[in-house]
Order: structure tokens, then C-alpha cells, then sequence
């Protein structure tokens, strides 16, 4: 009977825990699905913004990243079996080269987007990684998970970095018992102190061990980033372009402040890869670091245009209008601000007027500027003509004089050709000239009225000075010049590094002694020209390098190339909807890509100043307006 | 059948009035407020920042974490003493006999304890889960409706760790072996993941030796009970990024702590049947 009892009880024990068994594996997969699907969330964002980790052979720590390989196979199936978006393509649905992003970018980008959030695709991307189509893939996954070569969630917690370097890889989770985000909390207990004891040197490994051990402690990334770049750079000298060392992982020369500022970025970008729908980390990383620190308004955008996608603030798109608008971007920076009116008819109305005037003002300077060098590209075309003219005047002449009446009326046509061309040309020329001026003085009007009053605005204020000044240097007022952008640039903090290098080009050209900053200024130019093919150079997102003979796109390999050589309206054209452009050409002979044709540049001779119409001499003398000679009320 | 769910209510409810009256379930329930209730003060030396981050939302963390901490730790401990120590105590107070010799089946009598230490363990539970709230809604002046998923999937863990206390509780005489055996427990339970780590380490060898080893580890990181499968609390309390929807989840793990528990109470059963009283 008891011997009954007991094979009765192993029996039903053995079904209860082949039932707790079958749960459990049944639980594993569905964490190993789970990490699937935000491994295919994060890499996706990634790939998209470019901020995927590209660890290769290479890099010294661990073993090459695998990610893309993997991602390429998980398109190549999503491909077939995921629907098209079922929206109409907007502009970030397309990447550098034009092409529309693989279904699944598109996909998560909608899943993911907090101001319209699709929870259907996001549920169903869930599934989908889940599924019995990429289950080779998540395999895979898996295995490079094991074996560290994904490189998408960011640096893991990696025990041997706290414990024996040959502990092997037990997690250090598990020796918390779950309470990892309590020992996070204590470690940036002690990260404060350091700051308040100003020993800031002793906060950075800190910081990285509290992260690894909370990766979702996000406030700890956000300040982790502002000491680095903020706090521990703000006593720093900027570093000699000499003593600079290139840094191959950034691409880039870096002295002590970049290196704390790239620092930083790797920072934010390790707390976007474990934390990729926080919209704080995005921002931060585009305004606080790219932006602000380091001048770099693509990255910025990039970065602030992802950070509105997820559920924010209702000033941070402000912050990404503000970063086109410093791009050149004008237009949809204006487009920006004026969906944000509509959405917040009641917020910030001082703010939101006072931009949006600032980008209609810009606009029409941009639009002047390359009437101006329309108008300037006429005249180049008359002045040709003129000489055709006189040549085909004096081959006439020679050709009666010879008695060669045939060829003298061959001349006579081509001279009344040229005349034909010169009228042309000077027609259009005054054409553009006279729109260009009125498009100045519409730009005028708006900075005159933004300015007007004690609470003047003093970036348009700058801007005015900007444009008398120009005209001042054109009609040689280099004394005049110089007195107002030294004036202007202590009133306008936007204006300043503009004005200063404005009162240096006044004194080159006046012959003025140029003050001991401004000789240092020089100095420090020439100093890094020297350097300036050394290291790569980031325009527009995209990378570009010096190869012996000329700059090349970075991922130039031999590809079939035509001179870039657009007609003027063609270049006015893209000054509008590309502002980067002048930036590469402005690296001298360089290979480029746009829209996936190869353009190969040569800079002419002697290049033409990029805005020179503005200068164009002839204006009456300018006189220094009275407001500008006396200190503004405080 | 209503007797028998009578008779197994009224231990459960007699258990439960024994499990308040314990001193050392009451002392880790003070501490547990105290500590819970304390959380603002070491929140307090954290220093005011700038940017997107206010002090507010780095101590709303720091007292979620501590208070799920707190109620992590404590509640452990008291699941665990209680679990270890109502079998033993009726057989050390003798009060076991008279019970038994009553008209109740020993399933019945271990089923009404067994439940009696749940309610106990829930009562706790929900007294700390109430003050966290009300610590949280004093900083954060909203009422954080997920803390109840985070408390269930707590109560889930406090449960497997009961099943297999009470089963070993049920073997000894006395509670000090049954505690030391939950605490043991509770740290297996959550190494198992260690398992799966040696089963991965040693690979595709093909070494005898390395292949027993590989097979071991992998069956038994399959069949002991796994704590770390309910660590999802954090990602439900704090909606973590990238979250898959809850609703996947939640369900499947409560599943597997109800599959755990029946495991645990089925070994309980057992010994307790072949126990000579």
C-alpha cells in the first residue's frame, strides 16, 4: 500500500515538474524572443541616426561586433514578409543616398514613435521576432549574444571589469540577488560626493560602474555626460592645434576638451543603446554636447529629431528648430515652428514670433546672397561677351581692311551676337541685382523691427550691423567697418566669433595692424592648416577624407565620377535644399556624392568669394547710424 | 466538500492569527516601514542638477528602488521564517496531535497551513505596498498603478520560495533548519542563471567529462526553480525602454510560479505523509 502510495506521489512529482520544466523553457524563449525583439528595436534606431557601434577586428576590447551582418539577414527575410508602410514616405524615411529605409526600419520607426505611437506595429514586431521566420536569425542571435558580438545593447555588464579579470562570465547581477539598481543608487551616492569634494577625476569610473550595473538609470547618463563635457571641461585652455592627437575612433583631432566631450557622447550613445526610447538621452546627446559643445548641427538635428519621435517635453522641439535653423536649414525649420504655433497657439508666443522672424529674416539674407551671385555669374557672362564683342569688332575690321568682306560679315554676325548676349546678360544681371537688393531690404525691414525698442533683439541687431559693415568693407569704410562690428559683437553673443573674424578680414584688407589676439587668431589658422588633411572631416553626416591628391567621400571606391559643374541657377538651387554643399566644396578638390551620382570638384584658379555681391563697390558712402555709436540703455 | 473546505479554511485563518502574533515577523515588518519611510532621507543628499534631470526624478528612483529593496529583503525573510517555522512549532507544541486526530486528512492540514502562511505572507506584503505607494505619491503626487504589477510579481517570487521552505519545513523538527534551508534557497534560486552560464561555457566539446558536465548543468538550470524569472518587476515599476507589451509576459510567469509552488507543495505532501506522528 505504501509502496503504492509512494510510485503514485514520484508520478504525479515528475508531471508537476515536467510541467514547471516545459513553463520555464517556455518562459526562455520567451526572453530569448525578448531580446530579439529589442535587440531589432535597438539596431534599427541605430542604423537609422548611424550611431550603430562598429567594432572590428581591430579594436583592442573584445571580439568584432556582429550586428550588421546579422541585421543585413534579419532585412533581407523582413523584406519579404512585412507589408509596405501603409503611410505615405516622408523625409527620415529615406537615408544619406536617397534610398527608402528597409521595411523593418520603417516599421520600428513607427512603433516607436511616442507622438503617434503605433502599438499594433510594435505588438507585432514583438510576434515577428518571435516567429518561426526568423528564427535562424534569432539563433544566431543568441550565439553572438554569447559570445559577445553584439554590440548594439552598449558595454555589458562585464564582471571582469570589477572582479578577477578571469572570473569568466557569470553575471554580477546574480551576486546582487536583483538588487543591482539598489548598489547603482549607493555608487551614485558617492559619484555626488566626488562632485561636491570636486574630485572629478575619481567620478568617471564611477560613473560607468553605476550605469553598468542600473542600464536604465538614466538620470546617471544625463549628468554623467553634463560633468563630462560641462563641468570637467569648463577650466580647460582650448588645446594647441599641434599638441592635438587624432583620435581614430572619432575620427577627429582631439585635444583635452574633446576627449572629455567624446567622452560624453560615448556615454549618451551607450545609454541610447540600453535605453532607446528615452527621448532625454537623445536630447541630450543633440543639444547639450553636439550642439552646444561642439558645434556639430547635423549630429544635433540627428539626434533632437529623434529625441521628438519619442514621448517628450513639449519645448523640445524647439530646441531641434533652433539646430536647422544653425544648419542653413531655414525652410523646415520655419515649417518646424510653425506646426509648433499651431500645436501651442498660447506657448511661448514671444519666443515662438521672435524665431520664427529670425529664419524669415535669414532666408531672405540666403535668398539675396544668391541673387547677388546670380547677378555675378551675368556680369562674368557679359564681361566674356564684351570681349567676344571687341574681338569679333576688331576681326572685322582687319577682315575689310583685307577686303575679306565674307569673313568681315562673319565677324559683323558674331559681334551682334555678343551685343545680343550682353544685353542679356546685363538684363538679368540688373534683374537679380534689383531683386537681391530688395530681398536685402525686406531682411532689413525684419531685423530693424526685431531690434527696435530697449528690448531689441541682439541677434538681429548683429545682423544689421553684419550687413553695414559689408557694405562698408565693399565701399573701403574699413575704419567705419571696424568700429561698428567691434561695437556690434560685444552687443550680439551670436555675432561675435562671425564679427571678430569680419574685423580681421576689414584690417587685411585696409592694412590696419591687426592686435595681438587677432595675430594669435592668424597664428592659430595657419597652425591648422597644417593638420587639416590629417585627420577626416564631417559634413552633412558624412565623412570625408584626404587620400594624397584630394579629398574623397570616405566610402569613395573608384566609382565612375563627373565634374561637378552646375549651372548657376543649378548651384543657387542647391545653396537652397543642400547647405552643406558649400562646406565640401569649400575642402578644395574633392569627390562627392549627391543622390547617388559620383561628382568630382576642381576648384577654379581663383576662386570667387561665395557671397561676394553683397560687396559689389558702387554703394554710397554708409554712415554709421547714430544708435549704433551710442551705448543701447541698459 | 464544504467540510473539507471548511475545516481547511478554519487552519488556514487559525495559522494566519499565529503568523501575526510572531514577534520576529512583526520586528522585520518596523523595520521594513522604517526603512521604507527612510528612503526620503537618503534620497535627501542627492544634489540639485540642471538639464532635462530634476532632483525630484533621481529620488523618485532612489525610493522606488529602495522601498522594492526593502520589501524585497524583508518580505523574504518573513516568508521564509514563517514558512520555515508553522509545521515545526505544531510538532514541537505537540498541537499537531490533537489536530490530526481530528477528522482532517494530512493534505488538509497542510494545504490549511500552507495557506494560512500565504496570507500572512500577502498581509505583509500589501501593508509594505501601501506605504510605498504612499512614500511615492508624496514625492511624485501620482498613484503609481503599476507597483501593483511589480507587488504580484514579487508576491510570485515569495511564493516559490515558500512552497520549498514549507517542504523542507516539514521534514525537520525544529525551524531553525527550515530557515537556514529557505535562505538556501532563496540564493539557488536566484544562481541559476549560473548554470546556464557553465552549460554555455563549456561549449561544443566533445570531451566526455565536459559533456556530462555541459548536460548537468543544462537539466538542472531547466528543472530548479529560477528567482531570476521574476525579475521582470523592475521593468514593470519602471517601464523600461523596449519593452515588449506586459500582457505577453506577466501571465507566463505567474504560470510558472503556480507550476514551482505545486512542485514544492507535492514534495511537502510527501514527506509530510511519511512522517511518523
Amino acid at each position: 500500500m505504501e509502496k503504492t502510495s509512494n510510485i503514485g506521489f514520484a508520478v504525479v512529482l515528475l508531471i508537476a515538474v515536467a510541467i514547471t520544466t516545459f513553463q520555464g523553457s517556455r518562459l526562455e524563449k520567451m526572453r530569448e524572443a525578448e531580446r530579439f525583439y529589442r535587440w531589432i528595436i535597438t539596431y534599427a534606431n541605430q542604423a537609422r541616426t548611424g550611431s550603430e557601434e562598429k567594432k572590428t577586428d581591430a579594436d583592442s576590447e573584445g571580439p568584432k561586433a556582429m550586428d550588421a551582418e546579422l541585421f543585413k539577414s534579419v532585412v533581407e527575410i523582413t523584406d519579404r514578409v512585412l507589408d509596405n508602410v501603409d503611410r505615405p514616405l516622408v523625409k527620415d524615411d529615406y537615408d544619406s543616398n536617397g534610398k527608402v529605409w528597409p521595411k523593418i526600419v520603417l516599421t520600428v520607426k513607427d512603433a516607436v514613435n511616442e507622438s503617434n505611437p503605433d502599438v499594433v506595429k510594435e505588438r507585432f514586431l514583438y510576434q515577428l521576432a518571435g516567429s518561426n521566420d526568423l528564427a535562424p536569425q534569432r539563433k544566431e542571435f543568441l550565439t553572438y549574444l554569447r559570445e559577445k558580438k553584439i554590440a548594439a545593447f552598449g558595454d555589458p555588464l562585464n564582471p571582469s571589469k570589477f572582479l578577477d579579470p578571469n572570473s569568466g562570465d557569470v553575471n554580477l547581477g546574480v551576486v546582487f540577488f536583483g538588487f543591482r539598481t539598489m548598489a547603482a543608487n549607493l555608487v551614485w551616492l558617492q559619484v555626488d560626493k566626488f562632485w561636491h569634494q570636486g574630485e572629478m577625476h575619481r567620478m568617471y569610473p564611477l560613473m560607468k560602474t553605476c550605469v553598468a550595473l542600473d542600464p536604465n538609470f538614466i538620470d546617471a547618463f544625463l549628468l554623467g555626460a553634463w560633468h563630462l563635457s560641462f563641468n570637467m571641461t569648463a577650466g580647460l585652455p582650448d588645446t594647441p592645434e599641434k599638441l592635438k592627437v587624432f583620435d581614430p575612433i572619432h575620427k577627429m583631432r582631439i585635444g583635452d576638451k574633446e576627449r572629455l566631450y567624446n567622452y560624453a557622447i560615448d556615454f549618451l550613445k551607450d545609454g541610447i543603446r540600453k535605453n532607446p526610447k528615452n527621448y532625454k538621452l537623445y536630447f541630450d546627446l543633440g543639444f547639450a554636447v553636439y550642439e552646444t559643445k561642439m558645434g556639430d548641427h547635423y549630429n544635433a538635428q540627428t539626434y533632437l529629431s529623434e529625441a521628438i519621435r519619442h514621448r517628450h517635453d513639449q519645448w523640445v522641439p524647439r530646441m531641434l528648430y533652433r539646430a536647422l535653423q544653425l544648419a542653413g536649414h531655414y525652410e523646415d525649420a520655419l515649417a518646424g515652428w510653425e506646426d509648433y504655433k499651431a500645436k501651442f497657439p498660447d506657448s511661448s508666443k514671444d519666443v515662438v514670433s521672435r524665431s520664427m522672424s529670425t529664419i524669415q529674416g535669414l532666408i531672405k539674407e540666403r535668398d539675396a546672397e544668391i541673387e547677388f551671385y546670380l547677378a555675378d555669374q551675368e556680369k562674368a557672362l557679359a564681361d566674356q561677351a564684351r570681349k567676344t564683342l571687341a574681338e569679333a569688332k576688331a576681326a572685322s575690321d582687319a577682315a575689310r581692311a583685307a577686303n575679306n568682306e565674307a569673313e568681315a560679315q562673319k565677324q559683323d554676325s558674331a559681334a551682334a551676337a555678343a551685343t545680343q548676349k550682353i544685353e542679356q546678360a546685363e538684363a538679368k544681371e540688373k534683374e537679380a541685382r534689383a531683386k537681391g537688393d530688395a530681398l536685402y531690404a525686406e531682411a532689413r525691414a525684419i531685423w530693424e523691427q526685431m531690434s527696435a525698442g530697449e528690448s531689441g533683439d541682439p541677434f538681429a541687431f548683429g545682423r544689421i550691423a553684419r550687413m553695414d559693415a559689408r557694405k562698408m568693407i565693399a565701399n573701403q569704410q574699413y575704419r567705419e567697418a571696424i568700429g561698428l562690428l567691434d561695437y556690434a559683437r560685444y552687443q550680439s553673443n551670436a555675432f561675435w566669433s562671425e564679427g571678430s573674424d569680419m574685423i580681421i578680414e576689414a584690417k587685411q584688407k585696409g592694412g590696419i595692424a591687426l592686435n595681438l589676439s587677432e595675430r594669435m587668431e592668424l597664428a592659430r589658422r595657419e597652425d591648422a592648416k597644417q593638420y587639416a588633411n590629417e585627420a577626416p572631416k564631417q559634413i552633412g553626416g558624412r565623412f570625408y577624407e584626404y587620400r594624397a591628391d584630394a579629398w574623397y567621400q570616405d566610402d569613395y571606391r573608384g566609382q565612375v565620377t563627373k565634374p561637378y559643374l552646375p549651372t548657376p541657377e543649378e548651384f543657387a538651387k542647391s545653396k537652397r535644399e543642400i547647405p552643406e554643399l558649400q562646406q565640401i566644396l569649400n575642402l578644395g578638390a574633392v569627390t562627392f556624392q549627391i543622390d547617388d551620382v559620383w561628382y568630382q570638384y576642381t576648384p577654379p584658379q581663383a576662386q570667387p568669394a561665395a557671397i561676394p555681391a553683397a560687396e559689389t563697390p558702387g554703394h554710397a558712402r554708409i554712415e554709421l547710424p547714430v544708435r549704433f555709436t551710442t551705448p543701447r540703455a541698459a | 466538500m464544504g467540510s473539507f473546505l471548511r475545516s481547511t479554511w478554519t487552519i488556514s485563518v487559525f495559522t494566519w492569527r499565529e503568523g501575526m502574533r510572531k514577534k520576529t515577523l512583526i520586528g522585520f515588518f518596523i523595520l521594513s516601514i522604517l526603512t521604507i519611510f527612510g528612503s526620503s532621507v537618503l534620497t535627501a543628499y542627492v544634489a540639485p542638477t540642471s538639464g532635462t534631470s530634476t532632483p525630484s526624478e533621481i529620488e523618485s528612483k532612489m525610493i522606488k528602488d529602495i522601498c522594492l529593496t526593502t520589501i524585497s529583503i524583508f518580505g523574504v525573510l518573513i516568508t521564509i521564517f514563517i514558512s520555515a517555522s508553522v509545521v515545526p512549532n505544531e510538532v514541537e507544541n505537540k498541537v499537531i496531535y490533537t489536530v490530526l486526530s481530528k477528522p482532517i486528512r494530512r493534505f488538509q492540514y497542510l494545504l490549511g497551513k500552507f495557506i494560512g502562511v500565504q496570507l500572512t505572507v500577502i498581509l505583509n506584503l500589501v501593508l509594505m505596498g501601501i506605504l510605498f505607494c504612499i512614500a511615492v505619491y508624496s514625492k511624485e503626487g501620482i498613484f503609481p498603478s503599476l507597483l501593483i504589477w511589480a507587488i504580484l510579481l514579487t508576491y510570485c517570487e515569495f511564493l516559490v520560495i515558500s512552497a520549498f521552505t514549507f517542504a523542507v519545513s516539514c521534514s525537520a523538527t525544529s525551524a531553525v533548519l527550515p530557515t537556514i534551508g529557505g535562505l538556501f534557497i532563496y540564493i539557488i534560486g536566484n544562481l541559476t542563471e549560473y548554470l546556464k552560464d557553465v552549460a554555455n561555457r563549456v561549449g561544443e566539446s566533445t570531451v566526455l567529462a565536459d559533456k556530462i558536465v555541459r548536460e548537468t548543468a543544462y537539466w538542472l538550470y531547466m528543472v530548479l526553480p529560477n528567482l531570476q524569472k521574476f525579475s521582470l518587476k523592475n521593468q514593470v515599476l519602471y517601464l523600461s525602454v523596449n519593452d515588449p507589451p506586459k500582457d505577453a509576459q506577466i501571465p507566463q510567469v505567474i504560470a510558472y510560479a503556480l507550476a514551482c509552488t505545486v512542485v514544492g507543495y507535492i514534495i511537502a505532501l510527501w514527506v509530510f505523509r511519511r512522517k511518523e506522528l
